[in-house]
This record gives structure tokens, sequence and C-alpha cells, in this order.
């Protein structure tokens, strides 16, 4: 007669098991993947930061650089404010050396030549300022000041970041 | 019958677990740690840029007035429109800025600029940045220059050299005053002066004789001697700590030498009136062996008690009735005498100073004589001064604007004599030794900003002036 009944050598799982099983994978996955969006956003959040700070300094350098090696401050006059720069430098060709924001870029005209970009598109420059706050009769100084924030079209966290750069630079003569 | 196969245990699981959450937690720690020191670099860069502002407001107001810098600390402000300084601080967005200024001496300020913020709860960041302005607007022009601190001398410390002889002569170069004395032991003093609060002697010497006059050019001393065999001694400078005679010089004759000059590798030095030549030109290219270039008699009567050298001629102050001879060098081999000016008024020149065109007397009728050589033949007076007492020596300062004086007078032993107007020489400023006695040499270092004087005073033969409030 043949014997009935399940095999003693048989091995599977049982249900419980296999929920286990499958609920411990789904729970490592889950971080996993978490860890992985972190990661991305924090590396674009990085990005981001360097991008402006980088830009912002590097923008203030060229601005300051130019005005110490500039012969006089020919806007703003002496007391003024205003959004453009306008400098005459010793090279020729270079005079008068202008900064302004277009489209939210800022730009350098050198002389005659055509504006150059010295900020990224992807970086807007807002509230630029300058302020002619010189002395009397002194040689010039200038405040310049601006914010940068990244182009953030969809308000997301990780292009977030907006910070105010101001600084000053005086004629050296 | 059921056999046990080996598995997880719930131990097992939540060790790994444990684990894995330990490992994702330290990796996403190191993501934010990053950030954040990423924030806290651009934070740091903005506050440079600060601080920077700090040094150029300062510039600028510098420019605008150098008396605008007041010693302190304070805060900047761009009310109505300029830069000015305000409180003791400014705070712009997270930053709190303070510059400090502080004298270094009366031509220049060292500014301090500190930019502080809180970084996080614990820290607080820090930007500290460092320039130093000058007053470099001093001297210019015809207007006399804003007096710097001179016109009120003081006395800011000495040194006593052993034995009673008087301070004579002294020299400054770098960091080190010689200083030389007519007679004792030593009589040739190497003087550290790098703190002129404290100076203390770094080395010296004793001399055959007694040194009439010095002369420091790089790394020797040439002396003017009494000892009538080696009128010009050399002494190798070059370790202040150990000052050694290298090689002398016998000029012919028998007369002392009282002035000693140098230019390059070639000494002037002039003697006591004599039959013999007063003016020696020797080369001294090697200090150990110097030789003859040429030398000049000066006539009768004419001693020479002290020379400068400007171009191609020498200026000799004489106690002849021709107060100033003036020699041409160009040719050291043949000297040649362009003239012989008498000065007006019949007393003796005892010291000279020069510059340029132009040259300072020292008479025994209490004067201090500028007189105009731009035409070395025809010498001619420009202006004097009484200064109340005869002038021993002379030291020029400031661009040539400032003569300082060592005199024999009683009560006012140094004096500060105004020459930037060629034409109207007037004492500035004058100071009062303790004790009795007169000043016998003087220096002056601009570096330094101090006057160093040689005294007869018994317990102070060197001394160090410095500039009032």
């Amino acid at each position: 007669m043949q014997q009935t009944g399940h095999s003693p050598t048989i091995k599977a799982f049982t249900l419980v098991e296999l929920l286990l099983y499958v609920s411990l994978s789904g729970a490592m996955l889950l971080t996993l993947s978490m860890m992985l969006t972190q990661t991305l956003q924090i590396r674009v959040k990085n990005r981001t930061i360097a991008d402006v700070d980088q830009q912002g300094i590097q923008a203030m350098q060229i601005m300051t650089q130019t005005v110490r090696n500039a012969n006089t401050i020919t806007t703003p006059a002496q007391a003024g404010t205003g959004s453009s720069l306008v400098v005459t430098v010793p090279t020729g060709a270079n005079s008068p050396t202008q900064f302004t924001v277009a489209s939210e870029v800022l730009r350098i005209t050198e002389g005659a030549g055509s504006p150059v970009n010295i900020t990224s598109s992807s970086i807007r420059v807002t509230s630029l300022q300058f302020s002619n706050i010189s002395r009397g009769t002194t040689p010039g100084t200038v405040r310049i000041q601006f914010t940068l924030t990244p182009v953030n079209s969809t308000g997301r966290n990780e292009f977030d970041y907006q910070k105010t750069f101001i600084g000053s630079a005086t004629i050296r003569k | 019958m059921m056999r046990h196969r080996p598995g997880f245990s719930l131990i097992e699981v939540l060790l790994s677990v444990s684990v894995f959450s330990l490992l994702v937690v330290a990796f996403i720690g190191t993501l934010l740690y990053g950030q954040e020191s990423l924030v806290l670099s651009g934070t740091r860069n903005r506050a440079t840029v600060l601080a920077e502002e700090g040094l150029e407001a300062g510039r600028n107001m510098r420019d605008d007035n150098y008396t605008n810098l007041f010693n302190g600390t304070h805060g900047l402000t761009t009310a109505g429109n300029i830069w000015s300084f305000s409180g003791t601080e400014d705070i712009t967005d997270i930053y709190t800025r303070k510059i400090s200024i502080a004298q270094v001496d009366s031509t220049r300020k060292q500014i301090t600029c500190e930019v502080t913020w809180q970084q996080n709860g614990q820290r607080t960041g820090r930007v500290s940045l460092v320039t130093y302005l000058t007053n470099w607007n001093l001297g210019s022009g015809a207007t006399p220059p804003p007096l710097p601190g001179w016109s009120q001398p003081l006395f800011q410390s000495s040194i006593d050299a052993s034995g009673l002889q008087d301070g004579l002569k002294v020299q400054v170069q770098g960091n080190y005053a010689y200083l030389i004395r007519n007679g004792g032991s030593p009589d040739f003093l190497i003087i550290d002066v790098s703190n002129p609060a404290s100076p203390s002697v770094t080395g010296s010497l004793s001399l055959n004789g007694n040194p009439n006059n010095i002369y420091v050019s790089g790394n020797y001393a040439y002396i003017a001697s009494d000892t009538t065999a080696e009128e010009l001694q050399i002494v190798n400078i070059s370790n202040p700590a150990a000052p050694s005679v290298v090689g002398t010089y016998d000029a012919t004759g028998g007369a002392q030498a009282f002035g000693v000059w140098v230019v390059g590798t070639t000494a002037y030095i002039t003697r006591a009136s004599s039959v013999n030549a007063e003016l020696f030109i020797i080369n001294v290219a090697t200090p150990s062996s110097p030789s003859l270039l040429g030398s000049l008699e000066l006539g009768s009567g004419g001693t020479g008690n002290e020379i400068v050298v400007l171009g191609s001629q020498a200026y000799i102050a004489s106690p002849a009735t021709t107060e100033l001879y003036v020699v041409n060098v160009s040719n050291p081999a043949s000297p040649s005498l362009t003239t012989a000016y008498d000065a007006p008024g019949g007393s003796n020149a005892l010291t000279i100073a020069g510059f340029g065109s132009t040259i300072v007397l020292g008479r025994a009728d209490n004067t201090l004589s500028v007189i105009d050589v731009s035409a070395p033949a025809s010498p001619s007076v420009t202006g004097t001064v009484n200064v109340g007492a005869n002038v021993n020596d002379i030291a020029i300062g400031y661009s040539n604007t400032l003569a300082f004086l060592a005199t024999t007078d009683g009560s006012k032993e140094f004096q500060v004599v105004d020459i930037s107007n060629p034409s109207l020489p007037s004492v500035i400023g004058t100071l009062n030794l303790t004790g009795s006695g007169q000043l016998r040499g003087i220096a002056f270092d601009q570096t330094l900003d101090r006057a160093f004087g040689a005294s007869s005073f018994d317990t102070t033969e060197f001394q160090i002036f410095r500039p009032g409030p």
C-alpha cells in the first residue's frame, strides 16, 4: 500500500518565512532608495551652494580689482547710487569699463567691446547696487552690493539658496 | 520526523538591521557635514570681502585726511554718503565688524579689520585683515609739512659708557648706532637701537689714539683719528659683536684728521692745517690696504673741520676766513679748488651737512646757515638762523626738511630746525637735557624716526631722542 501524507524530505518556506523575507527586503530597498535620493539631493544642493558662493566672490573680485586699478569712477557720481558702475581705466582700449545687469546676469563691457557675462545663466543677480561714497577730494571709493539666487522655477529645495555680497573698493593712486 | 533547518534568529535580524542603519546614518551624516562646511566656507568668503571693505574705507578716509585715522576701535557708517567711523563696531547681515587703528610711528598707522559671526551654536567665526597706511601726502610742494612731533622732541633713553670721556660723534645704520668718544676705553661702541626704548651695547673697541669723526658705510666704519700715524682707521663692523680695525692710512705729515666722508670705495679725510695737504682722497676698495688717490693743500689756516661730498664736489667746513672750501674731486688723482667761499661774518665753520645742491653750515657765531651750491663756484647763503649756541653737529631728516642739531647750549642742547624753506630756516623744537654739558654729535634715522646724540654727560654719553606726542 502506498504511503500517503507529506514527505519529510521536501524542504520549503513556510508562508510566515516568506512574508518575513519580503517585508525585510522591502524595508531594506526602501531605505536604500531613500539614501540614494538623499545623496542626489545633497549633491545638487552642494553644487548650488558652491555656484552661488564662488560666482559671488568671483564677480566681487573682478569688480573690486577693476575699481582699484581704475583712474576715476564716472557713474555713480559722488554720493550717488545706481545699478550700473562705469569707471575709466588706464588701458585706453578698455576704457570706460562698465558693469551692468541684463536679464539677471552680471555683465562687463570694456571700451567699445561687446558685453561679456560674468555670472552664469543658472544664477540670478538681483538688487545690484553701486554706491559712490567717496570723500571730498579723494580718488574715490565705491560700495558694491548684490544678491545671488539660483534659477529655481519649480521651487525645489535643492535650488533654494540666496546670498547677499557686500564689498568695497578704493582707487589706488 | 522534523529536522531542524538553520535560519536567522530574531537577534541576528535585529543586529544586521542596526548595523545597516548605523552605516546609513554615518553616510548621510558625512554628506550633511560636507554640506555644512561648504556653507561655512561661503560664509567665511563673504566675511573676508567685508573685512576688505573695512580696509578700503580706511584707505579712502586716509586719502581725504590722514588725521581721519584716529587711534582706537571703530565701527563704520556710510551716513551722509561718505565713509566715516561711528561707534565701536558695525553689523551687516550676520557679521560684526570692528576696525582697530594703532600708531606705528608718526607717519604710519596699522589698520586691523576684524569680522566675527556666529558660525553655529557654539562656534564663532573670525576673519582679521591687517594693513598699514602711511601719511604719504606729508612733504608735498612748497607748503611746510605738518610737523611730525619733532616740534616737541623728548628724551627717550641713554647708555652710559664706562669712564668720563665724552661721546663725540655718532652714526646710525640699520638697527645699529656707532658712537665714538674722545678717549677712554672703549672709545668705539656699537649699540643695538632696534628697540629705541632700551638700547644695548653689542660690541666695542679701543682705537689707537682718539677718534675725531666717524663715517659708517656698509660693513665698515671709517674713523678720522688724532693719531698722526694713522689718520684714517677702518673698522670692520660686519659682526656687531666683534668690531676690529682692519686697515689704517698714514697721510703725509703730522696733522690730525678731523673730518671723514666715504662715497663707494673712496674715502675723503680732512686734517688740521699744516704745511702738508689738508684733503686726502683715499682708495679703500681693499680696506686692509688703503692707498692714496690724490691730495690737496688748502693753504694757510685751511683746517678741514668736516667734509661733505655731493656729486663731483667736496665741501669742507673750515675755521679759516673762507669758511667753505669747495673742491672739485671729479678726478680723484688731482683734486682742484673750485672756490674758497667767505661766508658773511667772521666766525669759524664748525660742522657741515648737505643734500642735493644745498649745504647746511654750523658756525661759531651761534648760527646755522643754509647755502645754495647749485653753482659750486659761487655758493650763496640763502638763509641763516640763530640757534643761541655753537652747533657741534648736524643731521638731516624728513626728506631734507628738518635739521637736527647738537649744540653747546646748556638749556637746549638738542634742537630741531625746519629747513624746508631755504630762505627761512627756523628752530621749531628744542630739548633741555638733564644735567649740564653739551651735545657733541647727532645722527638721525628715518625708519626708526629717532635722533641719536653723543653727549659730554658722563653717565649718558649716548642718548636717544624721540618725537613728541
